[in-house]
């Protein structure tokens, strides 16, 4: 299993349900990941600024995304392969 | 919502129902929690640590890896040779903050009666919630069930249901991981008939040679033994042990929303802070960041501790506050209780210079303000410099505009000159078992 820190900005494609956000595919690079699965979401502040942390997975590999409610801006922070 | 009308339905007199209580334990916690965000960990043997070092502490292992001999407090080092396919990740405070306020969030449409014991454990009182047993052993199967499905599928709990607090602690430690047992009067002799004294939530190695210095040596012989006998040989403690185990309720549930006795930080140093110089930095950190969390609870100590233990250490260990034995514990007391921490901080070095000769390495640093209490608000004139007066309220106002500040930009957006140097490795944020600092159960929706 190898473990990656990345904290590179992607662009990403998110679904606004009634009870909750979803992320569902982003962009790194050039290339598109589809999101299979949301297991976990949690929080943090920073300063005032608060961050979403989504802990997504695709089959063989985990990524760790976050969203800032202030800048708006989604970064991948890691990425875990089996 | 629900949760918002209980305390308003709840009977004031309950004459037809028993008293019911009710203990969540979560199970393998925070490597549950890493094994729920990445699947990849899962059926994994998985140690949560302290630090991702050789010498970092286990501080949580998954079900997997108890199976096969991991335990809570193993150097990584150790648990390796023994697991050599294990898996070690980093604990992150903030990941169990938020799902233990989810858990919390869900316990609290139980009942209006819930006691945050722990980060993973939560006491309630369903008197009245709940007419027996059966009803209330429906209700846990929901909730795990609603764990389950709206905090994640990974994630277990033991339960216990009994007629008071104790009981039902003793009863979610029976099977784990994902038990639910209950405790009556009417089997509760059975249940003790299987355990040994040190299986009972409060019994010790020293607690248990003293029982059996008396002459009882199970459970169920502590429970029949003369209350007399108890009392004579550990006053008002030996009542309670005896109520306790008789089914008699002898702890009322704490309230959520009492002060602390005490608020602190410590850290494990490594080496390299050693060698870089950057010991009195982190002390400095630790004193700022606890006199935050001071600050962040309108509270004012009266008293600072400052806890050393170094590297190369033969003494005999100095009793410690803080768990692991030091070398040294010093303490100072303040004429007026304090917050600012200008004033905390300055205590700290001045204590940690009477027991730091500079050179030795130190391994372990521990700051703890104690002796909560209300500040006089009175200015204290000096009798023998007239011209000097208190200049707290000034170094209280300058610590609130730097808590602006920080709160605003982020933690150490402002930082004191003694800081400088400091990296976000050294004295991170750490979670202990028994803190529910940032637990907030009103704040978990992540919609």
């Amino acid at each position: 299993m190898t473990y990656e820190y990345i904290h590179e900005p992607i662009e990403v494609l998110a679904v606004f349900r009634k009870e909750r956000t979803e992320p569902m595919t982003f962009k790194w690079g050039s290339r598109y990941y589809q999101i299979e699965k949301v297991n976990l979401i949690h929080t943090e502040h920073d300063g005032r600024e608060k961050v979403y942390y989504f802990n997504v997975s695709n089959g063989d590999s985990s990524y760790r995304l976050s969203f800032r409610s202030e800048s708006l801006k989604w970064v991948l922070e890691e990425k875990c392969e089996g | 919502m629900f949760r918002t009308k209980l305390s308003v339905l709840r009977p004031t007199v309950l004459p037809n129902y028993r008293p019911l209580f009710m203990h969540l334990d979560m199970n393998s916690y925070f490597a549950s929690v890493e094994q729920q965000a990445n699947p990849l960990l899962r059926g994994k043997a998985l140690g949560v640590c302290a630090y991702l070092h050789e010498y970092g502490c286990i501080i949580a292992a998954s079900i997997e890896a108890k199976a096969r001999g991991m335990k809570v407090g193993m150097r990584v080092k150790e648990a390796r040779q023994l697991i050599p396919d294990a898996v070690f990740v980093q604990n992150d405070p903030a990941k169990y903050r938020t799902v233990t306020s989810q858990v919390f969030a869900i316990l609290h449409d139980l009942s209006d009666r819930v006691e945050h014991y722990s980060i993973d454990e939560a006491f309630l009182d369903c008197t009245g919630w709940m007419r027996d047993e059966a009803e209330a052993a429906w209700m846990a199967v929901k909730t795990r069930e609603r764990i389950r499905r709206e905090v994640g599928e990974w994630l277990r709990c033991s339960i216990g249901i009994a007629p008071t607090r104790f009981l039902a602690k003793l009863a979610s430690d029976r099977e784990k991981p994902s038990g639910l047992t209950i405790i009556t009067l009417e089997n509760l002799d059975s249940i003790l008939l299987g355990m040994s004294l040190q299986d009972v939530y409060g019994i010790g190695r020293r607690m248990k040679k003293r029982i059996d210095a008396l002459g009882y040596h199970t459970p169920l012989e502590l429970k029949r033994a003369p209350v007399a006998n108890l009392m004579q040989a550990f006053g008002i403690e030996g009542y309670l042990l005896w109520a306790r185990l008789n089914g008699i309720q002898a702890d009322a549930l704490a309230s959520n929303d009492a002060p602390p006795k005490s608020i602190g930080h410590s850290y494990c140093l490594p080496m390299r802070v050693n060698r870089e110089g950057r010991v009195r930095a982190t002390l400095v950190k630790l004193a700022e960041r606890a006199a935050r969390r001071l600050r962040r609870q309108n509270l004012y100590a009266k008293s600072v501790l400052v806890s050393i233990a170094f590297r190369d250490s033969t003494a005999s260990y100095a009793p410690s506050p803080f768990g692991p034995p030091t070398d040294g514990v010093y303490q100072h007391r303040f004429d007026e209780p304090v917050n600012d921490s200008y004033a905390l901080v300055h205590a700290v070095l001045k204590l940690f210079d009477d027991l730091w000769d500079g050179h030795r390495a130190i391994s372990f640093l521990a700051v703890t303000y104690t002796e909560f209490t209300p500040p006089s608000h009175q200015m204290h004139l000096c009798l023998f410099r007239p011209t000097t007066y208190n200049l707290r309220p000034t170094n209280s106002g300058l610590s609130f505009a730097l808590d602006v500040v920080n709160d605003r930009y982020g933690d150490h957006s402002v930082i004191f000159g003694s800081m400088f140097g400091i990296t976000k490795d050294e004295a991170p944020d750490r979670i202990g078992f028994r803190k529910t600092d940032g637990v907030d159960i009103t704040n978990f929706s992540l919609g």
